[in-house]
């Protein structure tokens, strides 16, 4: 069996079937292009049929149909003439879809409440629609009936639609069939025939109501003499619910066009749509027997009673209520009750979401893809799961067994951990007994240095130069600013020019911008005035204190020093009756000494003072550690001098002369350096070669 | 050995300093002892210091002098206070405004005055090639100028991070950018050599001033 490819979905489809089995798009468009006609009209006649006004007309449509050659409402003229003369109508096998597109649009503007729901109107009620407005075409059709009916003929009543329930069509009814009352008046003037049958009074289908006129409202106007634009004009009658009565049914004079001589062949009793139009049968065999169109249609017949609960909607469409109550419902085919949901389903599957699904979802346009019964079978609740996992014995096994293999992981590790601990500890004990034992070796043997400083640094030398030239008269401002954790280095690095200072009898005032830095000062400066005894404490010496403010002090002390430490720590005033008292500002010092291991606090003060000091020296002893960044500003000649660590106060020791700290404990400093260089280069080389891998170890990495 | 302040206070640093080097085995409650007494010796100390530094000094002496304008810094130290309460701390923004102002003010001015400006000046003065105490073009100074320019431009090269991109290629800097950034990589070596060694240099010293310290009081304790 050949077998087509869905365009939308790609599945696999019978190559007869019209529509995809699964997401009901058009398998052949281009067929149904060539017939000219469209399947969406099955619904929509199926709709029709099953509204109560068109289950009247619905009794008397002929199962005729014309060929495709010829206009619809025409070919079923001709095959209504040939049936009455005795011929055998052709079958149309498209008779469904022998339908114009713009009755699709038409019903399709209306709602489906509006254009599928005919209400019953309840017995002696006018009919909804403005009868004013259908007085004239009623006044001539009356007349024409008048003339066209023999005089025995009891003429059809003025009002037969208040003697019975009459279907209320909604859609509006502005416009009315001008053309058709003009067909209808040309015909009845040019020749009058006399009715061969009583139209039946009892049927609402003979009469023509104005509910029935007002489908043709939304139809385009068109000129009736030209047979194309008739072809487009004209709707199927028993798709729009028109009838013509038949004692309304005239025949054509000679000579006329073609097409109006068909009309001539009418039955005047019977009725003008079923001739005209025949209605095709209800169960066409040609339709897809799983069409989604149908299953869509009595969807919405469902949605045409919003208000009502489901079960009486499905009861509704059932058994469609309407004038004929004698209509049982239809038997519908085992297939099409197979599709049908159940009727406590239909209740949780509303209809509405599946419309609002094709039009607002992604698969907008693509009619009959979602379905609610479909979407029932497809969804259902959610599973829930147990909270306790449920493992097999097996599993449990193996989890045994990962749980063993982590544990001995994370204790190898621990292991690891704490060996690497214990073995970090070790080496630092043994670094650090080694350096000790060196120091102390050192320092009880007094051992000369192992090579003595000949060469020194010329920041050294300048700083000599400058100390050995300073004016008695004028004090010294020192800056002490350390703190106690270097205080050592710095203590011996200054000691021998501040010994100098002392043998030279110059005032020495101290302040320091750290909290423990003027104390710690005043400790050396008081252990130094014991070893020189000319030298008076109280009469040479100022403590100024703390400067606070950091950057800020220290640009106030350049620019005021009296009134930025106006007191000593004794509380007393700092300039007079003291070594300061001809001091009025920072120039005129002999010379400033930053004694710091920070180099930014060096760099604070040749930023901030420097440039109030005119020609007055700035000193600076410092730690190794921040000789490298001082460097640059002793070059640019911001600092006329520095002494850097140990080795720099060993070499002014050297120059001035004298043994002080720093070259008793130099070779201690030697002993203890030489000791690291030859610890960070076995450390290094012991390192290299446990980081290089083996090619044994890279083998069993590898594999 | 007569027991007097510089004894006690001898022992007191000794047994602190033994303290302090028990954290050679690892941290324990002798150093933590060391440092909590380090620490609140040190904020005892500062309060006492800022009493009799600051405020008495600055604040108290003056207003019992008369001086009405130290009043304003009171304000403004009063203002401060306030920033305790979240609700009132907006009031204290006045005081900091005036103190973040002026501090960068003032460090921003010294960074350009007395480092930024001067070092480009020293790093044109050290190509003087002739101060004109001798004849001629002295070639150590000018090796010595050279390469001090070169190890202070390829230093800065070095920190240069910025590249052009071109389409579809990553940003890559230019062959010459990238030689000279090569050549700073040697010169930030070397300096942060040198500081490593500084640093060395310095904690050594500390450390034998220490040993000789515990040395020189543990002598003077048994003669």
């Amino acid at each position: 069996m050949a077998e087509i490819n869905c365009p939308i979905c790609n599945r696999l489809n019978k190559d007869e079937a019209e529509r995809c089995w699964y997401c009901q798009a058009v398998l052949h468009p281009e067929k149904k292009n060539a017939d000219g006609s469209s399947d969406w009209l099955d619904g929509f006649r199926q709709e029709n049929t099953e509204t109560p006004f068109e289950e009247s007309n619905e009794a008397s449509a002929g199962s005729d149909e014309s060929p495709e050659d010829v206009p619809d409402w025409l070919a079923r003229i001709r095959q209504r003439e040939q049936l009455e003369h005795g011929g055998e109508p052709e079958q149309n096998p498209d008779g469904e879809k022998d339908t114009l597109d713009w009755l699709r649009s038409a019903v399709g503007n209306e709602s489906p409440t509006e254009s599928n729901t005919f209400k019953p109107a309840e017995v002696n009620e006018p009919a909804p629609t403005e009868s004013d407005n259908d007085a004239d075409w009623l006044g001539k059709l009356q007349s024409w009936q008048e003339e066209s009916s023999e005089p025995n003929k009891s003429p059809a009543p003025e009002h037969p639609f208040e003697q019975e329930p009459k279907p209320s069509f909604s859609g509006p009814s502005n416009q009315e069939p001008d053309w058709l009352n003009e067909f209808k008046s040309e015909a009845a003037q040019s020749e009058p025939l006399p009715p061969e049958k009583q139209p039946d009074d009892s049927s609402t289908g003979d009469k023509p109501s104005p509910e029935n006129i007002s489908a043709f409202e939304q139809e385009p106007k068109a000129p009736i003499a030209e047979e194309p634009i008739i072809e487009d004009s004209i709707p199927p009658t028993d798709a729009i619910g028109f009838s013509i009565p038949e004692g309304n049914v005239v025949k054509p004079s000679s000579p006329e066009p073609d097409w109006l001589t068909d009309f001539q062949s009418l039955d005047e009793t019977k009725d003008l749509a079923d001739q005209v139009m025949p209605k095709p049968a209800v169960e066409e065999p040609v339709k897809a027997p799983f069409s989604g169109r149908d299953i869509m249609d009595w969807i919405d017949k469902d949605r045409s009673t919003p208000e009502e609960k489901p079960e009486n909607a499905v009861e509704q469409v059932e058994v469609p209520q309407g004038t004929d109550e004698g209509i049982e419902p239809a038997k519908l085919p085992s297939w099409l009750q197979a599709l049908r949901p159940d009727k406590s389903k239909r209740g949780i599957a509303g209809s509405t979401t599946s419309s609002d699904l094709n039009q607002k979802s992604p698969l907008a346009g693509i009619e009959g893809v979602l379905q609610d019964s479909v979407i029932g079978q497809f969804y259902t609740r959610p599973q829930t799961y147990a909270n306790t996992l449920k493992i097999t014995p097996e599993q449990e096994n193996h989890l045994q067994r990962l749980q063993n293999i982590a544990g001995e992981a994370r204790w190898e590790a621990q292991e690891s951990v704490e060996s690497k601990r214990q073995s970090s500890i070790l080496l630092k004990a043994v670094v650090s007994l080694l350096l000790i034992g060196v120091i102390v070796f050192t320092v009880l043997t007094q051992k000369n240095s192992l090579v003595e400083p000949t060469m020194y640094s010329q920041p050294v030398v300048e700083t000599f130069n400058i100390i050995s030239a300073l004016d008695p008269a004028k004090p010294v401002l020192i800056a002490a600013e350390f703190d106690s954790g270097l205080y050592g280095e710095l203590k011996w690095s200054s000691e021998s020019l501040l010994q100098q200072l002392m043998a030279r009898n110059i005032p020495i005032a101290y302040l320091s911008t750290t909290q423990a830095g003027s104390t710690l000062f005043q400790a050396t400066i008081t252990d130094l005035a014991r070893k020189n005894q000319d030298y008076s404490l109280a009469d040479h010496t100022l403590n100024l204190g703390y400067l606070t403010g950091g950057t800020v002090g220290l640009q106030a002390l350049a620019n005021d020093p009296r009134g930025t430490l106006p007191l000593t720590t004794l509380m007393k005033p700092a300039w007079t009756d003291t070594p300061l008292q001809n001091t009025e500002k920072i120039s005129d010092f002999s010379a400033v000494i930053v004694i710091t291991e920070n180099a930014d606090t060096a760099r604070y003060w040749i930023e901030q003072v420097k440039p109030s000091m005119g020609k007055t020296p700035l000193l600076v002893v410092i730690s190794a550690q921040s000789a490298p960044m001082l460097q640059p500003y002793y070059d640019s000649g911001q600092v006329n001098g520095y002494i850097a660590g140990e080795s720099g106060g060993t070499a002014f020791e050297k120059m001035a002369g004298v043994e002080g700290s720093s070259t008793s404990h130099f070779s201690a400093y030697q002993s203890t350096l030489i000791l690291l260089v030859v610890l960070i280069f076995v450390g290094g080389m012991i390192s290299l070669v446990l980081s290089t891998p083996s090619p044994e170890r890279s083998d069993k990495n590898q594999s | 050995m007569t027991l007097d302040a510089n004894l006690i206070w001898t022992i007191v640093s000794l047994v602190l300093t033994l303290f302090i080097f028990s954290y050679l085995f690892g941290d324990n409650i002798l150093f933590r002892i060391a440092c909590a007494i380090l620490v609140g010796c040190t904020a005892g100390y500062l309060f006492v210091l800022i009493i009799y530094r600051v405020i008495l000094p600055k604040l108290v002496v003056p207003l019992i002098e008369g001086s009405l304008i130290v009043l304003v810094p009171l304000f403004l130290s009063g203002l401060l206070l306030t920033k305790l309460s979240p609700k009132l701390s907006r009031l204290g923004n006045i005081s900091m405004a005036y103190l973040v102002g002026a501090g960068a003010a003032i460090a921003v001015g010294g960074a350009l005055l007395g480092t930024l400006f001067t070092q480009i000046t020293g790093a044109v003065n050290s190509f003087a090639i002739n101060d004109g105490t001798t004849k001629g073009i002295n070639g150590v100074i000018v090796l010595e100028s050279a390469f001090f320019l070169i190890g202070t431009i390829s230093t800065l090269v070095y920190f240069n991070f910025t590249a052009r991109s071109k389409d579809g290629q990553p940003a890559k800097r230019s062959p010459i950018v990238n030689l000279f950034a090569w050549i700073g990589q040697f010169f930030i070596a070397i300096t942060l050599g040198a500081i490593f060694a500084g640093v060395l240099t310095s904690t050594i010293t500390a450390l034998i001033e220490r040993i000789d310290f515990i040395i020189t009081t543990i002598s003077g304790f048994f003669g």
